[in-house]
C-alpha cells in the first residue's frame, strides 16, 4: 500500500517534469502579472501623478506672477486634478510609494492650520516641517483659506502666499517625482523577481499594503469626520478632521481613491485593461454559492460604493452637521468592500500572510 | 507464546532498542539545536518575545511570567545549549528536563506563536526526562515503544481530522493553497489544477492514518521511511513550515530496529549509550502522559456549535493544515453612559503577527477585548463596554459575521465554557 503512495508521488513528479514545457493556459502566469504591474500600472500611476503635480506647480507659478481670480481659479483646479491623479499613489502604496510614505507627507489631514497662519505670517517655514504642515492639504488650506476674500487671496498670492505655496507644491512635487523615478530605477526588476507567495513576496505586499490604504480611506476620510466609527459608534460629527473640507472636494477624492484602487486592483490604468489580481484570485479561487467570484462581487461592491459616495454631495462641511446618514451610507459600504479585500482576497490568493512559521493551523 | 505475539504485535517484530534511542535522541539534540539557531539568526526572538506590549497567554497559565528582554535571549540561550547536552552520552539525562521546562516556558509566554510542531517539540521532550526508564533491554525495548505510540497518536489524529467533507470532497484548503506554489520549478504548473489538490488530499490523509502502522511493519518500513522523507520534503519546500518536516523525519527514526539503528551508528562511528537513571515510577508517568494525549484531540466533542468557528478544542489535537482562515476584527469600547467611545487601531496594540492570529481566534478575541477593557479601565473609564465586529473566511468561503456585535466581551467570562457568543 504504502509502495503505491511512492509510486503515485513519484509518477506525480515525472508527469510534472515533463509537463513544464508545454505552455498551459489554465494556469495564471503571475510572474506576467507583476511585470505588467510594475510596468503599466504601479510604475504609470506614479508618472500621471507627477504629471498633473507638475501642471499644479505651473499654475501655482502662473498665480504668483498674475495675482488674480482667474489664476487663483486655474490654481484650484489644478490642485483637484492634481490630488485625484496622486490617488493613484494613495491606492497602490507599494515600494518607494511606501518607502517614501506618500500618504503621511503628501496628504496628511487634518492639518495644523494655526501652524501654517504663523509660518504664513512669519514667513519661518521650513524643509523641516512636520506632515501636519506639508502636502495637498496645507496647499489647500493656502487656496481656500476660510475668512479670506477670493480678491485677498488671489493678491496675497504675489507676495508671501504665493512663496510659501510655491514652497509647499516643490517640496510635494519633489516626493511624487521621487517615487517615479524610483520606479525607473532597480525598483522595477525587485518587484517582479519577488514572485513567490511569502511575506516579502509582491504578492503578499500588495494585498497588504492595498488593504492599509482602504482601511485609511474608511477611517480617517470617512469614519472620523462623520463621528461614525462602525458597530452603532456614533459620536459628534467633527468636519474639520476630514480631508478636502476647505475646498469642498472630500467626496471628489474619495472617489477619486475608490476609482485607482478599483483600477489597481483589475490591474487596469485610466487608459487600458489589463490582468490583476482580482483575475488571479478568480483564477485560483473558488466561486460562492450563486457561482459569483471574488472578483465579480469585489466589482460589484465598488459600484454601491460610487454610488454611496455620489450622495454625499460636495458640501461635507456644510452638510454633515445635519445629515451624515449619506456618510454613514458611504461607511457601511467601504466596510463591506473591506471584508471583500482584506478578508477574502488574500484568502483567496494564497497569501494569508505570515510572519512566523506555520503548519496551517 | 512470544513468538506468536511478535506474529500478532508487529511492534515487538520490530523492536527498538539502545541504538534506536540513542539514534532518535541524537537527531532530536541536532534539529532542536539548529531550530533554536534559526531562532537567533532570524530575528525572530525580539519579533516575537520582545515588541509585542499584550501578550496572548494560555488559559491556566496566566501565572507564566514573561522572563524580561534579555531573559528571553537566555531561556534560548539555555534551551539551545540543553539541546546541544542532548548528544552528549552521560548529559542528556540532566539535558531533558532543561531542555523541556525551557523550551515549553519559551512557548507558554504567547499563544500567538503556537503550532502544533512546538507542541510536539515539548511533548516529546517531556517525554525524555523519564526516558529510557530502565538499563535492562526490556525496558528500552518499551521506552522506544512509548515514544512511537506518541508518534502514531500524532499521524492517526491528523489523518483522522482530515475525514471531513471540506478535505476530502472538495479539496480545501489544499485548491486554495497549491495555485498559489505554481512558481515553482518542475511541480509548480500542475499545482494549479483542482486535480493535484484532490490527489494531494487523498494522498495526505491515507498518509496520515498509516504511516505509522507502515512504519512498524518490517516488511513495509523501508517504502514507508522513503514516502516519509518525500511527503515531508515536499512540505517543506511548498509550505512555510520551519523545522516540521525534519521533527516529523526525525521521530520516523523511532521505527528502526535496534540492529539497523545499531548498524547506521556504527558507520557514523557512534557509540551507543542510554545512562538511564532508572526511575521505576517513569512509565507511570509515561502512560498516563500518553492517556492524556489520547484524549485530549477529542476534547471538541464536549463543545455546541460550530468547530471550525469557535476554535474550541483545536489546539493540542494535530489539526495540521486543516483550513484555511482568515479574518478581520474591529473593536470599540465605550463607558457605561454612552460619552465616551473609541474605536480601536489594533495596530496601537498588537503587533502584525499577534493582529492576524487574533483575527479569527475566538479565545484571543476575548483574550484582548479584556485587555482593552482594562486599559480603558486604568484611564478612568466607567464600566468600559468592549464590542467586537470579527469577520472570517473559512476555506475560501464568503466572509461571516462570527460574533454578536451587540455581545459586551467584558461579560463574557474567560473560562473553558461553550462560547455562545460565536456564532456561525
Amino acid at each position: 500500500m504504502n509502495r503505491l503512495f511512492f509510486v503515485l508521488l513519484s509518477s506525480l513528479l515525472t508527469v510534472a517534469a515533463c509537463k513544464e514545457d508545454k505552455p498551459d493556459d489554465q494556469v495564471f502566469d503571475r510572474k506576467s502579472m507583476l511585470t505588467r504591474y510594475a510596468d503599466s500600472v504601479l510604475a504609470t500611476g506614479s508618472i500621471r501623478a507627477a504629471t498633473a503635480m507638475g501642471t499644479l506647480l505651473d499654475s501655482i507659478q502662473n498665480l504668483r506672477s498674475e495675482g488674480d481670480i482667474p489664476a487663483l481659479q486655474g490654481a484650484r483646479n489644478a490642485w483637484r486634478k492634481a490630488v485625484m491623479a496622486f490617488q493613484e499613489l494613495e491606492a497602490a502604496q507599494v515600494g518607494p510609494a511606501a518607502d517614501l510614505q506618500v500618504q503621511l507627507f503628501g496628504n496628511y489631514f487634518p492639518v495644523d492650520t494655526n501652524g501654517l497662519k504663523s509660518r504664513l505670517a512669519n514667513g519661518n517655514w521650513g524643509l523641516n516641517d512636520m506632515a501636519t504642515l506639508r502636502g495637498f492639504a496645507a496647499l489647500e488650506y493656502l487656496l481656500w483659506q476660510p475668512g479670506i476674500a477670493e480678491q485677498t487671496l488671489a493678491e496675497q498670492s504675489r507676495v508671501e502666499r504665493g512663496t510659501y505655496l510655491h514652497f509647499l507644491a516643490t517640496q510635494l512635487d519633489a516626493l511624487i517625482n521621487e517615487v517615479a523615478n524610483e520606479w525607473k530605477g532597480t525598483y522595477k526588476s525587485t518587484f517582479i523577481a519577488a514572485d513567490g507567495d511569502d511575506v516579502a513576496s509582491s504578492l503578499s505586499i500588495m494585498v497588504n499594503q492595498f488593504n492599509k490604504g482602504h482601511d485609511h480611506t474608511k477611517r480617517y476620510r470617512v469614519g472620523v469626520p462623520t463621528g461614525y466609527t462602525g458597530n452603532d459608534l456614533t459620536g459628534p460629527a467633527d468636519p474639520g478632521k476630514g480631508e478636502g473640507m476647505y475646498s469642498r472636494s472630500s467626496a471628489l477624492i474619495c472617489e477619486a481613491w475608490l476609482r485607482a484602487y478599483q483600477r489597481v486592483l483589475n490591474g487596469n490604468t485610466p487608459y487600458t485593461q489589463g490582468v490583476g489580481l482580482l483575475d488571479y484570485a478568480d483564477a485560483v479561487g473558488v466561486p460562492d454559492a450563486q457561482g459569483r467570484t471574488l472578483g465579480k462581487r469585489i466589482n460589484d461592491q465598488f459600484e454601491l460604493c460610487y454610488t454611496a459616495v455620489r450622495n454625499t454631495g460636495n458640501d461635507w462641511a456644510g452638510t454633515m452637521k445635519t445629515d451624515r446618514q449619506p456618510q454613514i451610507n458611504l461607511f457601511n459600504e467601504l466596510k463591506k468592500l473591506l471584508v471583500l479585500t482584506k478578508v477574502e482576497l488574500p484568502s483567496a490568493v494564497g497569501v494569508s500572510i505570515s510572519y512566523q512559521d506555520s503548519d496551517g493551523d | 507464546m512470544t513468538e506468536r505475539r511478535n506474529h500478532i504485535f508487529s511492534f515487538s517484530a520490530n523492536p527498538g532498542g539502545a541504538a534506536t534511542f540513542t539514534l532518535f535522541r541524537l537527531a532530536f539534540g541536532i534539529l532542536m539545536a539548529l531550530a533554536m539557531l534559526r531562532m537567533f539568526l532570524s530575528g525572530r526572538i525580539a519579533a516575537q518575545f520582545i515588541e509585542p506590549s499584550f501578550r496572548f497567554t494560555y488559559f491556566g497559565f496566566d501565572w507564566v511570567p514573561h522572563p524580561g528582554n534579555t531573559g528571553v535571549y537566555f531561556l534560548f540561550g539555555t534551551a539551545l545549549l540543553a539541546s546541544l547536552l542532548l548528544l552528549h552520552p552521560r548529559w542528556f539525562r540532566w539535558a531533558a528536563p532543561v531542555f523541556f521546562l525551557s523550551f515549553t516556558w519559551i512557548e507558554l509566554i504567547d499563544k500567538t506563536t503556537y503550532l502544533n510542531h512546538y507542541y510536539l517539540v515539548s511533548c516529546l521532550a517531556f517525554m525524555l526526562i523519564w526516558l529510557p526508564y530502565g538499563s535492562d533491554a526490556r525496558s528500552l525495548r518499551r521506552s522506544v515503544l512509548l515514544l512511537r505510540i506518541m508518534i502514531a497518536i500524532v499521524y492517526v489524529h491528523a489523518g483522522l481530522a482530515k475525514i471531513g467533507h471540506d478535505w476530502l470532497f472538495e479539496a480545501l484548503p489544499l485548491r486554495i493553497w497549491l495555485p498559489a506554489k505554481e512558481h515553482l520549478p518542475l511541480i509548480g504548473p500542475l499545482l494549479a489544477k483542482p486535480f493535484t489538490a484532490y490527489l494531494f488530499s487523498w494522498i495526505g490523509c491515507l498518509y496520515d492514518l498509516s504511516i505509522p502502522f507502515l512504519l512498524w511493519h518490517a516488511s513495509t518500513r523501508k517504502w514507508a521511511y522513503l514516502s516519509v522523507l518525500t511527503f515531508h520534503g515536499l512540505t517543506a519546500w511548498m509550505f512555510p513550515i520551519g523545522v516540521f518536516p525534519w521533527v516529523m523525519a526525525a521521530a520516523s527514526l523511532l521505527f528502526l530496529d535496534d540492529n539497523t539503528a545499531a548498524r547506521i551508528l556504527s558507520r557514523l562511528r557512534i557509540s551507543i549509550s542510554t545512562r538511564a537513571l532508572s526511575f521505576g515510577f517513569g512509565r507511570y508517568v509515561l502512560m498516563a502522559f500518553l492517556f492524556v494525549q489520547v484524549l485530549l484531540p477529542w476534547r471538541f466533542l464536549l463543545y455546541p456549535g460550530a468547530f471550525f468557528y469557535t476554535e474550541q478544542g483545536y489546539r493540542f489535537s494535530w489539526r495540521v493544515m486543516l483550513v484555511e482562515k482568515h479574518g478581520m476584527a474591529e473593536f470599540t469600547v465605550r463607558d457605561a453612559e454612552g460619552i465616551q467611545r473609541e474605536s480601536i487601531r489594533n495596530e496601537d496594540y498588537l503587533t502584525p503577527n499577534q493582529i492576524k492570529q487574533m483575527s479569527f481566534q475566538p479565545d484571543m478575541i476575548l483574550e484582548f477585548a479584556h485587555h482593552l477593557g482594562a486599559i480603558f479601565k486604568q484611564r478612568g473609564w466607567k464600566e468600559p463596554a468592549v464590542h467586537a465586529e470579527v469577520w472570517v473566511t473559512l476555506n475560501g468561503r464568503p466572509a461571516k459575521m462570527i460574533c454578536d456585535p451587540h455581545t459586551d466581551l467584558m461579560k463574557v467570562p474567560r473560562n473553558l465554557e461553550a462560547y455562545t457568543w460565536v456564532r456561525s
